[in-house]
């Protein structure tokens, strides 16, 4: 997370300074470890690293940071929330600042070590973090002002259904905590899942606390962000087999995002009075298998034939696999598959945005 | 020149326009390119010394490129050569100190400014002792090539126009990278204004008795630029202009226009060459003496090896004025000191204690050479068109302290001089940040300085040139995060 260090907290210097150096030796630790990044005007850095008691360590941090500044604006900008370190007492917001979401708090607020500890990617297995945080690292690493930017994180599994009281036991800490769950969807206009999304929606509007936030993807689940020329660089396809030209199809239609790609459609699934039933209703001209001859046998009916369940493992890997070596491109694509990876990488690049170890 | 273009040259397949502001900090990892880029300078400068085949010496004492077939990208395809593009804006054309104009007796005299002509060189190898050129004012081209010493094609937009040319110019390339323009003697200018005109008139398609040639010869040379002006000139309102006429047109004028043309942005940049200095990335190691020499220093060479004799050269005044200013700028001073015929670098500290360069650090003697050709520039009193300075790596062997100080120099003598540009190649993160910080504090304007990163294609093996460059507060825009990391 960025930490930029208000010009008021300079004020801190008469109220208390010994607090002030405290704090500073924290954040420069979580600095120099390469948790969190640290921004600010230059004045306000020069003017710290005239505080008689800040350790050679310390000193050696912030001057580091300094000779940095001049190329951390892109990733400032990049950022849609960062923690604003401010002048105050009992200050612990968050407020909008202009396109971004500014955390601010007052050195009086911050208790203990968890706000510099690595911030916390709450998702509900870890395949699904793996995943999410591939799409971000590529998305960061294709755009080139944010190419070199390190990323700290710990990923937290919550364990599907457990998620939302991950999430809620979280809060409770003051750990920076950003939680991704798949919205679990399956037609436009559908309530959250109520296992996990829904929960956690509601925690998030009961319980806000600065230092969380949550990101409910608009679709089914994690496998409906998986763009069609991942799964074939993954499997070393070669594009032709049927079952992969069908899911090109269907990645195009708005179907996409609410299709269980996991899960066997049967004939059942287009018929019946429901808002779910209707909208399937609607969209069975695009499953060309033909009709079962009545009745339809449920167990044995496959109107589309569901992806392998390790598809998400075997992408995800691949994909992290490729960072190192020559890394995956992230296509143009839809815009609302690609608008849902955006949000991913806007928010693991601004929760977990670090830099490299300072010596 | 306000811009260089370069074409295949290395990995430089095609480096685009590239602005030359005030300071140009090239940036890159090793081998990505920018030292290819910061050389054709001193390349420029090193074919203006010397007669050489295709107007450009590939081994010299100043840069070795090898030879054309060593400098061309891999990545070229046979039919395709190097290429060096230089725009120069605003140029001013007036035809009283040139040659060709004091022959030819033009009737229509230019005396204007043009918003920006381009001049590109083709270079072949030298056993075709060739080379072709293009000069493009506005939308329009004249090409012509020059064989040997003389001119053997000559076209503006396509047109052939290489029998006219011969009877009233001949092209004669002695040294440097663009040839001269010189009349025949006694043209009969009538008779091949006539005959352009009706090549012209056929080629587009034109009804003569609408576009008389005296209508034309009237038409100003700004009209290469503006349609609505061409119209203006002509009484007619801009949509009833058919195309073909402003093509006509605008090729009529070039032709009249271009020995004046070519020959003004031929010696601005001639000058230019000339007026190029390069430091090498490797500087001669301090010695205890050097022996005199009776030789009067006109510019520090490239590796530095002749800084004792110019320093030895300069008057008292100047030594001391160097002295003085290289203490305000770094904290130290350099002078010589001559005894028995030989001539030894004293650096002398804030405290004054004076020490022989050879047993001070090394940075001193790297550093050394940069300074006195930088204060060479100041003080010379030619300045018809800017001294570009090139440095390579001028953090060489200096603390970053020192490194910082030499960035705010360069940002003050940019500012404060115009006629000096500096082309720096560094991998110093102290250099950026200095740059930066004399933004911020208004020692230079952010747009005159531009940071140009150098990124080499794996796939391709050609260079791409992307631009940074600082806002008002000295912070980087579209800065690659990360660049300076392991």
């Amino acid at each position: 997370m960025l930490f930029y260090l208000d010009h008021d907290l300079l004020k801190e210097t008469d109220v208390n300074p010994a607090r002030l150096t405290e704090f500073l030796e924290d954040l420069c630790a979580a600095r120099r470890n390469g948790r969190h990044l640290i921004f600010s005007e230059k004045k306000t850095i020069e003017v710290l690293l005239g505080l008689p008691d800040l350790s050679p360590r310390a000193h050696r941090t912030l001057s580091a940071v300094l000779r940095r500044l001049r190329g951390k604006l892109s990733i400032y900008r990049a950022c849609t929330v960062y923690v604003r370190v401010v002048h105050g007492t009992q200050i612990f917001s968050k407020t909008r600042d202009g396109e971004k979401s500014k955390i601010s708090i007052s050195i009086d607020m911050i208790r203990g070590d968890d706000l510099f500890s690595k911030p916390k990617i709450l998702v509900e297995n870890r395949t699904d973090g793996d995943f999410y945080t591939g799409i971000a690292k590529l998305l960061i690493a294709q755009e080139r002002t944010t190419q070199g930017l390190s990323l700290a994180y710990e990923l937290v599994s919550g364990g599907g259904s457990q998620t939302p009281r991950e999430y809620q036991a979280l809060k409770n800490s003051d750990y920076l905590v950003y939680c991704i769950v798949d919205a679990d969807i399956d037609f436009p206009g559908a309530d959250l899942g109520g296992n996990t999304a829904a929960p956690v929606y509601k925690i998030e509007q009961i319980s806000p606390k600065p230092t969380t936030e949550a990101l409910i993807l608009r679709c089914y689940s994690a496998e409906n962000l998986i763009h069609p020329s991942m799964i074939k660089s993954a499997l070393n396809l070669t594009g032709t087999e049927s079952w992969f030209v069908n899911l090109e199809k269907f990645f195009e239609l708005e179907l996409w995002s609410y299709l269980a790609l996991k899960t066997r459609k049967t004939c059942y699934d287009f018929f019946g009075g429901s808002d779910k039933n209707l909208y399937w209703a609607s969209q069975r001209g695009f499953f060309g298998t033909p009709p079962c001859p009545p009745p339809c046998i449920k167990e044995k009916c496959s109107i589309y034939t569901p992806l392998r369940g390790t598809t998400l493992e075997k992408v995800s890997e691949h994909l992290n696999n490729s960072i190192t070596s020559i890394p995956f491109f992230m296509p143009d694509c839809k815009s609302d598959v690609s608008s849902e990876w955006h949000k991913i990488k806007d928010g693991v690049l601004s929760w977990a945005c670090s830099g490299g170890r300072i010596s | 020149m306000d811009e260089i273009r370069i074409k295949n040259l290395r990995t430089l397949s095609d480096t685009g326009y590239v602005e030359l502001k005030k300071i140009n900090v090239l940036l890159g990892r090793n081998s990505s390119g920018k030292s290819t880029f910061a050389r054709v300078f001193p390349l420029l400068k090193q074919g203006g010394k010397l007669k050489s085949k295709s107007g450009i010496l590939w081994y010299g004492s100043d840069v070795d490129f090898g030879s054309f077939q060593d400098a061309k990208s891999r990545s070229a395809g046979k039919a395709e050569t190097i290429s060096f593009t230089f725009v120069k804006k605003n140029l001013h054309v007036a035809p009283a100190s040139l040659y060709f104009q004091s022959k030819q007796k033009l009737r229509q005299p230019l005396n204007s400014k043009l918003r920006r002509v381009e001049v590109t060189a083709k270079i072949f190898e030298d056993e075709k002792k060739t080379a072709s050129y293009e000069l493009k004012i506005g939308a329009c081209v004249a090409t012509f090539t020059v064989q040997g010493l003389l001119g053997a094609k000559f076209s503006i937009d396509g047109v052939d126009l290489t029998a006219a040319a011969q009877k009233v110019m001949y092209f004669y390339r002695h040294s440097g990278l663009l040839p001269d323009i010189y009349p025949v003697e006694k043209p009969d200018l009538k008779s091949v204004s006539n005959s352009v005109y009706t090549a012209l008139v056929k080629a587009f398609s034109i009804d003569a008795q609408r576009m008389p040639l005296d209508l034309i010869e009237g038409l100003h040379v700004n009209i290469l630029y503006n349609r609505a002006l061409i119209a203006r000139s002509l009484n007619i309102a801009p949509g009833e202009l058919p195309k073909n006429c402003v093509s006509f047109l605008r090729a009529y004028i070039m032709w009249r226009e271009f020995p004046l043309v070519w020959e003004t942005v031929r010696d601005l940049l001639t000058d230019s060459f000339s007026k190029i200095r390069y430091t090498k990335p490797l500087r001669a190691s301090a010695e205890r003496y050097y022996r005199t020499q009776g030789l009067s220093v006109e510019e520090i060479d490239p590796q530095g090896t002749n800084l004792a004799m110019f320093l030895n050269d300069l008057s008292p005044r100047a030594a001391s004025e160097f002295s003085s200013w290289t203490t305000k700028s770094l904290g130290f001073s350099i002078e010589s000191k001559t005894s028995e015929g030989h001539v030894s670098i004293l650096i002398s500290d804030s405290a004054g204690s004076k020490t022989n360069m050879a047993d001070t650090g090394f940075g001193f003697s790297q550093v050394a050479p940069i300074l006195a050709q930088v204060w060479q520039c100041m003080k010379s009193r030619n300045n018809s068109s800017p001294f570009v300075f090139v440095i390579e790596q001028p953090e060489l062997h200096l603390h970053p302290h020192m490194q910082s100080k030499l960035a705010s120099l360069f940002s003050s003598v940019a500012n404060e001089n115009p006629h000096i540009k500096f082309i720096i190649e560094t991998h110093s993160e102290v250099f950026i940040n200095q740059f930066g910080n004399a933004v911020d504090n208004n020692t230079i304007s952010a747009s005159d300085i531009g940071i140009y990163i150098f990124e080499k294609n794996s796939d391709s093996d050609k260079t791409l040139i992307s631009e940074s460059y600082f806002d008002e507060s000295g912070f980087l825009e579209q800065w690659p995060y990360g660049f300076f990391d392991a």
